[in-house]
């Protein structure tokens, strides 16, 4: 019994760090603002779900596709692995503004097609608003206030 | 890490808190200049038209803020307004202006307004975004409307006819028909009708008023705290000095 505990712990631990060495600590809950944005981002250790007004995206697996976090805008891209029609997005990048506090300067965009997210990433992300793409200002928050 | 003792923020204290951010940082006012032109383009455009009344310039920066996240986001810089759905811009697609009735531009805006451009340059967009609100706001009645160069035409009135036979085959209304011929009270074969050529249009009736409650019902889609966040932007432009004179 023991032993198992200390396994369940030690997976805990690594899954508790691999989330923090990929920079973000998980799960991670966001809420969008305005006409097109209003709804939440919601990334999960296993699943992820973005919702607005002209897009449902329910919680889908995914992968962690790329994480930069050396500059100032730290950013992490995720790819789902299936989608809805009502899901416009097959790509998820999400970045966060290193100069402003970590409740807030968000910003999430989603890609249609992987290639729209490479020719992106290719040009230094101009966010020059491709069709397919839709970028997204979030504020970070909690849904549980934390223990005192 | 988030500090144990800390509270746990609000949605809108999160976002004032944006907004309190963004109001430190000099690219607050980038836009201002840009703003007040195209908002006097469309106040002098729409001036007179079904009792328009001009509005302030503030109202769409606290729009822009509301919609991107404030100064120094990335999104300022390409689509300040809310131009972030996918697929074609909103003010392009035609089920919305079928459904609302054209809107009238200032026609310099309409000869350089592309979807392309809407979506790629800051000033264009500010541009869509502000004729989108606009044919929001505005109240269409579907009106017939008689083409005053043509002239009076007329028309044998054959069995089977009816007024709205008539104007569907001949290029007019039957508002016209009736205007027109007020002594036909009923049809009957060999009367003779006078017509126009005319069309059905909607055209604009009437304006709501340009207010952060209005904006929030009319162009904002689900997000509960529109007005609430255009009004503290607002507060917060009317704490601030002014920036320094636009060219002209």
């Amino acid at each position: 019994m023991r032993c198992l505990r200390i396994i369940a712990a030690a997976t805990l631990a690594s899954a508790t760090l691999g989330a923090v060495a990929q920079g973000l600590p998980l799960p991670a809950r966001f809420q969008g603002t305005g006409r097109a944005c209003d709804g939440e981002l919601v990334i999960q250790r296993q699943t992820i779900l973005w919702s607005t007004p002209f897009s449902v995206c329910k919680a889908a697996s995914y992968k962690l596709q790329d994480h930069d976090g050396n500059t100032g805008l730290a950013r992490y891209t995720y790819r789902l692995d299936q989608t809805t029609s009502a899901c416009r997005y097959r790509v998820i990048s999400l970045t966060h503004d290193g100069n402003k506090p970590e409740d807030i300067g968000w910003e999430v965009t989603g890609y249609g097609d992987p290639k729209s997210y490479e020719q992106d990433k290719a040009a230094g992300f101009p966010n020059a608003g491709t069709p397919d793409m839709m970028s997204c200002y979030l504020t970070r928050t909690y849904s549980q206030r934390p223990r005192r | 890490m988030r500090k144990k003792t800390e509270f746990v923020k609000s949605r809108h204290q999160l976002w004032q808190d944006t907004i309190d951010q963004s109001r430190k940082d000099p690219r607050w006012h980038d836009y201002d200049c840009d703003i007040k032109r195209i908002v006097r383009e469309f106040n002098q455009h729409l001036s007179g038209q079904g009792g328009y009344r001009p509005f302030d310039w503030r109202l769409i920066k606290a729009m822009i803020w509301t919609e991107s996240g404030g100064a120094g986001q990335s999104l300022v810089e390409t689509q300040p307004y809310a131009d972030r759905k996918s697929g074609r811009p909103w003010f392009a697609r035609p089920a919305i202006r079928r459904r609302r009735g054209k809107f009238d531009s200032p026609p310099e805006l309409a000869k350089t307004l592309t979807e392309s451009n809407a979506r790629s340059t800051p000033q264009m967009n500010i541009r869509a975004g502000t004729a989108y609100l606009l044919m929001r706001l505005a109240r269409f009645n579907t009106v017939s409307v008689i083409e005053v160069l043509d002239s009076v035409h007329t028309i044998e009135v054959r069995r089977g006819d009816t007024l709205s036979k008539i104007a569907r085959t001949n290029g007019t209304t039957v508002e016209t028909l009736k205007a027109l011929n007020r002594e036909a009270v009923a049809l009957s074969p060999g009367m003779m009708l006078k017509f126009k050529k005319a069309a059905m249009r909607k055209m604009i009736a009437g304006w709501d008023q340009v207010t952060t409650s209005r904006i929030a019902q009319r162009y904002n889609v689900g997000d509960p705290g529109y007005a609430g966040k255009l009004n503290y932007c607002l507060a917060v432009m009317k704490n601030q000095s002014e920036v320094a004179p636009c060219a002209a």
